[in-house]
């Protein structure tokens, strides 16, 4: 799949996506700015430890045919998800939306044909020069999901939004999920990506949040994919006046997955607070890029990102944090510790700041190591027995970031992967 | 009978057989670089043949490759064939055999600046080596280390006399292709200094050596190797300074370190370039690649800098810990004030087992300057039991001013550790209030607290150093804070 082919297969491509001619426009222009520079390179600095031959090579069907996902479809992802009750949920599976009750419970849902219908294309290419991937979602996104939260809404019971992913043949899904908060309101939503264990399709999500004044979302996204699909993602994030965006992100599958996000603290006393935990081994490649601009003052913003990083697994974090000029008062606090499990294992971190102010605070700290001897001599001390301390110690190091998500099993999930023995009413 | 097919090297070595080289005896070659410049430094310098080769690949290389443009720095773009690449001072035809000898007018404006040579040689000790453009004019107590049997002279005559030596570790760290003004130093490099500390051996004084640049228009391009056997100590000291001038001049060196088995070095640098006037202009580029090489186990090498000059200061100095157990260490503070750019760090790589390194790094940013910091640390599969610590803290002074910092940190054995840490804020309103609260003035509260968050690069300095770099900082930050 070179720029080239997609470029003669464009205009077919293109005829069977949804929009009107000014949506076409708009794909045209991002898929013009995908082709300027093409994919990256790891000579850019952006990707230099992150290997998107998988992609590039992977040849992936563009457009796979329109398809219906039925209720029986729907009902396995939302078991897989571990969702029982018949909440308010949005699944799409490989690439389409399943059709679902409207209930309003404070969440207005369209899919993202009906959002392009009604207002066009909410996205533009144009707001991030740097990522290609998120340019071809423009250009080619198909479904996906227009969540809006209406003015001092504040729902009870978060939204589940389910991306499964079942396609024998490789796709590329491209799906498109924007969140508009308005003012005052205040919800969560759960962003489940998942998929079978032979799926080998690559999943290039582009997620675009809008935070209107006083208003506070939580983000929670639980990657729990096989461990052949390939996941891009572009998180933007613009926060508004006294505004709050959450997010937490647990990445557990995939073979090659690569989040970028950019958080813009757009007004005065915005915030946010950003944590993952990633968990590569078996040749997973688990990369977490994150951008957060401070464009305005007293804008407050914390990172906490954490891996654990088995046999041949590679972790990368990137947290970049730059504070513009003209601003006063601004906290920025960044930290990435990392646990080493297995020899062959490599983690890569980078946490920048860029500051151009003088009235700021910020801080940022690394760490990588394995588990501490003093610590599993203590626990061995009072008579646990060493695999079982490890095990302990590893998802009390995962415990920071899992504690701030929903109980969906993680925990087991993780300790099924590296093997960790538990206490039998632990496990 | 040549033809018209004759490739460039013919060309070129046709051009040589006529003679250039009948110039010998002029001072300074015109502006421009062309493997006919190449052959006539080398020439001049009655260069053994492998180093004239040498140059030359370097240089062929260097037309390879791009000028770099990945650091956080601004400038505009510098014409390499607008700079003249070989200035020798007047005196240096019958090559001075002591400060006697030298042209007194040198030994003034060395005066001038503060440098009192023959004074510091004789009373502290201290046996220097002075670059004065692109020549050493003076070399002195070389008997004392000639004892010790510790060679301690220009480059050049290092090539005459100890070529083995310089064969066998010239580029052995940087090797010519490393990096874009790495490989242009090694095509023209016109002096330095070499040491090379034989087994076993403590050097018994503080080497140091003077940077000067003079003649207007003549890049500077310096090369320093320095060779501790196996069990052997040296500490080397490196200092410029440079007079007022309008016009941007290119200084791009190269230090290399080789510590051999249970050998320590020590180099510290006090950089103070000028670094242009209020409004920016004129000021020292300063493209420097300095790397150590720990390649024996228990060696250990330590850079110690500070940073105070320059218009673009980009220079990494590193260690490559490849010797078992072997320690890296790097100190610096970096200041930049009005509109000086710095772009500086390290990068520790880790080879050899129990691999130890430490990284202190300090920047302050005054004025309209930017001040990065970028730091490579690299742990190899091979490094069991390596360990870093990474500390880089930024002090801004003034809203006009930048701070970065730019880590990376890439790991790739499981019993490693590795630790960073890095703050950046201004100096904090009530320690100010504090210190004026007990009777201190506005500027010497700003000053004191300046010098304390520098204390634990400062403590690293020889002694004489440590008191010059408080003052220079001092110097360095006048009018830019209260």
């Amino acid at each position: 799949m070179t720029p080239a082919d997609l470029n003669a297969r464009f205009d077919e491509h293109i005829a069977r996506l949804p929009g009107s001619t000014t949506v076409r426009a708009a794909r045209e222009s991002a898929f013009a700015q995908f082709i300027e520079h093409g994919f990256p390179s790891r000579k850019t600095e952006l990707w230099r430890y992150t290997n998107i031959a998988p992609i590039v090579d992977g040849g992936f069907e563009f457009l796979p045919q329109n398809h219906a996902v039925d209720a029986d479809a729907r009902q396995h992802w939302l078991g897989e998800a571990g969702i029982d009750d018949e909440g308010l949920a949005v699944v799409i599976v490989d690439g389409t939306v399943a059709d679902m009750e409207r209930a309003d419970a404070g969440f207005d849902v369209l899919t993202l044909s009906e959002s392009i219908d009604r207002y066009g294309m909410q996205t533009s290419a144009a707001e991030f020069p740097s990522q290609p991937f998120a340019a071809l979602n423009v250009a080619f996104a198909r479904d996906g999901a227009h969540i809006r939260i209406g003015y001092g809404a504040a729902p009870g019971t978060p939204l589940h939004v389910i991306l499964a992913n079942s396609a024998a043949l490789r796709c590329a899904v491209q799906p498109q999920l924007i969140v508009d908060v308005a003012q005052g309101a205040s919800a969560k939503i759960v962003i489940h990506l998942l998929s079978d264990s032979t799926n080998a399709s690559w999943v290039n999500l582009l997620t675009r949040v809008t935070l209107a004044r006083d208003s506070s979302l939580e983000l929670c996204r639980l990657q729990r994919y096989g461990s052949a699909t390939l996941h891009t993602e572009l998180l933007t994030a613009v926060i508004g006046k006294d505004a709050t965006l959450k997010s937490t992100s647990l990445d557990i599958g995939g073979q090659l997955v690569r989040n970028d996000l950019q958080i813009r603290m757009q007004e005065p006393d915005s915030s946010c607070d950003l944590a993952g935990l990633v968990t590569p081994a078996i040749g997973q490649h688990i990369d977490n890029h994150v951008t957060i601009d401070h464009c305005a003052s007293h804008s407050a913003s914390a990172q906490h990102y954490r891996a654990i990083v088995g046999d041949r697994g590679r972790a990368v974090f990137n947290g970049k944090v730059v504070v513009h000029k003209n601003t006063v008062g601004i906290e920025a606090m960044q930290s990435s510790d990392n646990l080493l499990l297995a020899e062959s294992g490599e983690i890569d971190t980078k946490p920048e700041l860029e500051i151009y102010a003088d009235d700021v605070k910020c801080s940022h700290g690394a760490t990588i190591g394995e588990i501490d001897e003093a610590e599993l001599f203590y626990l061995r001390a009072r008579g646990i027995d060493e695999a079982t301390a490890r095990g302990l110690l590893t998802l009390g190091f995962a415990e920071k970031i899992l504690e701030r998500l929903p109980a969906t099993g993680a925990r087991s999930a993780i300790a099924a992967k590296f093997g960790l023995a538990l206490p039998s009413d632990q496990a | 009978m040549s033809t018209e097919q004759d490739d460039v090297a013919d060309l070129v070595q046709r051009k040589y057989q006529h003679g250039f080289v009948t110039d010998i005896d002029e001072d300074r070659v015109p502006p421009g670089l062309d493997e006919d410049v190449i052959r006539l430094i080398s020439a001049k310098k009655r260069e053994p043949e492998f180093l004239t080769e040498w140059r030359l690949k370097a240089y062929r290389h260097w037309l390879t490759m791009a000028e770099p443009t990945w650091a956080h720095v601004r400038y505009s773009p510098i014409d390499y064939q607008a700079i003249s690449y070989y200035a020798a001072p007047k005196s240096n035809a019958d090559a001075p055999q002591s400060l006697d000898e030298v042209d007194p007018k040198l030994l003034e404006t060395y005066d001038k600046l503060g440098i009192p040579l023959h004074e510091r040689a004789r009373l502290a000790g201290v046996a220097v080596d002075a670059v004065f453009d692109s020549v050493s004019v003076a070399t002195t107590f070389k008997e004392k280390l000639a004892e010790a049997g510790v060679i301690f002279c220009s480059f050049s005559e290092a090539a005459q006399n100890h070529p083995e030596l310089v064969q066998r570790y010239l580029g052995s760290v940087v090797p010519y292709r490393d990096n874009f003004f790495a490989a242009l130093n090694s095509a023209v490099f016109s002096d330095g200094s070499f040491v090379y500390v034989p087994p076993g051996v403590r050097c018994p004084m503080e080497l140091s050596t003077y940077f000067r640049i003079n003649a207007a228009n003549t890049g500077q391009f310096e090369r320093t190797l320095v060779v501790a056997d196996a069990g052997s100590h040296v500490s080397y000291l490196e200092g410029c300074t440079a007079p007022m001038r309008d016009e941007n001049q290119l200084h791009a060196a190269v230090v290399e370190l080789v510590a051999l088995e249970d050998a320590e070095i020590k180099y510290s640098t006090v950089q103070n370039w000028y670094p242009g006037d209020e409004e920016g202009r004129g000021g020292i580029y300063n493209f420097v690649t300095k790397r150590g090489d720990c390649r024996g186990a228990n060696s250990k090498i330590s850079w110690t800098q500070v940073e105070t000059g320059s218009a673009i200061t980009w220079k990494y100095p590193s260690c490559v810990l490849r010797g078992e157990n072997s320690v890296g260490e790097f100190y610096s503070v970096a200041v930049a004030n009005n509109y000086q750019q710095a772009d500086t760090g390290t990068k520790m790589i880790h080879i050899g087992r129990n691999s130890r390194s430490t990284i202190i790094s300090k920047g302050i940013s005054a004025g309209h300057a930017q001040n990065a910091y970028r730091g490579l640390v690299r742990i190899m599969p091979t490094a069991d039991d390596a360990r870093n610590y990474t500390q880089c803290d930024s002090l801004l002074l003034g809203s006009e001013c930048g701070a970065h910092t730019f880590p990376y940190i890439e790991s790739r054995n499981r019993s490693a550790r590795i630790e960073h840490e890095a703050t950046t804020s201004k100096i904090s309103e009530d320690q100010l209030f504090y210190c004026r609260q007990r009777g201190l003035a506005e500027e010497d509260a700003v000053n004191m607290i300046v010098n304390g968050f520098c204390r634990e690069v400062f403590k690293e300095l020889p002694m004489e150093f440590a008191v010059e770099a408080q003052n220079l900082l001092n110097v360095s930050l006048e009018g830019a804070v209260g």
